[in-house]
């Protein structure tokens, strides 16, 4: 049974054998918007986290997949409001941190700032305004851009604190 | 995320292992307001999470929501097992200040 720790090995040998060095890796995800895809998409971002930094400790990565799935429940439940629409999870490396970045083509927030507020929320009930208050702890370089009725776009950032070492520098 | 169930007395447990996330807190959710409903004198809950895995906002929302469920009929809710992931969601979103946390089932029965 290959592992992600194997498919890891391979694509490294690969990327021996073809000679470095290479473009700046990155994952395109594009999904529709269902609740259901939210895990998926934290987990892909964890294992493309885990492979190119190794550095990184399962704190770190705990942090990474609840920024994500914060960022991804917000473009399903508030950016569409649970209805139709496509949410886009692109995961890059930048400078020696993972990017992450989050889009969704739904209503826009209409201020910012308002929704950065802890308890502010527009979709009340379960739903308690923390997401956004989650991003902000767990990842650095927090940009949320967002045009009402256009969409929006929440791009993070995260490099493991334990040394600067990831497995692209070795 | 797999969710059971039982009763015991006045205590509803409800076991649940996997992520609790948007998507899953739904049949958590569902269970709770089924059990409340069809048992007037039911009002405490006992979350058993040892096997939960990962927690994120929602997650804490919908817990939050039992919470207030159990309280409006003259109960508690309480949690035993927490691992460290769902552990330090729930202590940066406040939760840790009003659940009461408990490290097996026994003990929390005992304090209920």
């Amino acid at each position: 049974m290959r592992t992600y720790e194997g498919i890891a090995g391979e694509r490294r040998m690969r990327r021996h054998e073809k000679d470095m060095p290479q473009a700046t890796n990155y994952v395109k995800i594009e999904f529709p918007s269902l609740a259901e895809n939210v895990k998926f998409a934290r987990t892909a971002v964890a294992v493309f986290a885990a492979d190119h930094f190794e550095s990184f400790t399962i704190d770190e990565i705990d942090e990474i997949k609840v920024a994500t799935s914060e960022a991804v429940s917000n473009a399903i439940v508030h950016g569409y409001g649970h209805g139709g629409g496509v949410v886009r999870l692109i995961v890059t490396v930048e400078d020696g941190a993972l990017v992450v970045v989050v889009e969704d083509d739904g209503k826009g927030i209409e201020d910012v700032e308002w929704a950065k507020q802890p308890t502010n929320t527009t979709a009340p009930g379960e739903h308690m305004g923390l997401g956004l208050v989650f991003i902000n702890e767990y990842m650095t370089d927090v940009t949320i851009t967002s045009r009402p009725g256009k969409g929006t776009r929440v791009r993070m950032k995260k490099a493991p604190a334990r040394s600067a070492t990831s497995r692209r520098a070795l | 995320m797999s969710v059971s169930a039982k009763r015991l007395g006045r205590t509803l447990l409800v076991r649940l292992d996997g992520e609790l996330d948007v998507h899953s807190s739904e049949p958590f959710k569902k269970t709770v307001m089924h059990a409340f409903a069809s048992d007037r004198r039911l009002c405490n809950v006992v979350l058993l999470m040892h096997g939960v895995t990962f927690v994120d906002s929602s997650g804490v929302g919908a817990i939050l929501a039992r919470y207030r469920d159990a309280a409006a009929r003259g109960g508690r809710l309480a949690v035993v097992g927490l691992q460290v992931p769902v552990r330090r969601v729930f202590e940066l979103s406040g939760m840790l200040k009003i659940l009461p946390v408990y490290e097996s089932e026994g003990e929390a029965l005992a304090h209920l």
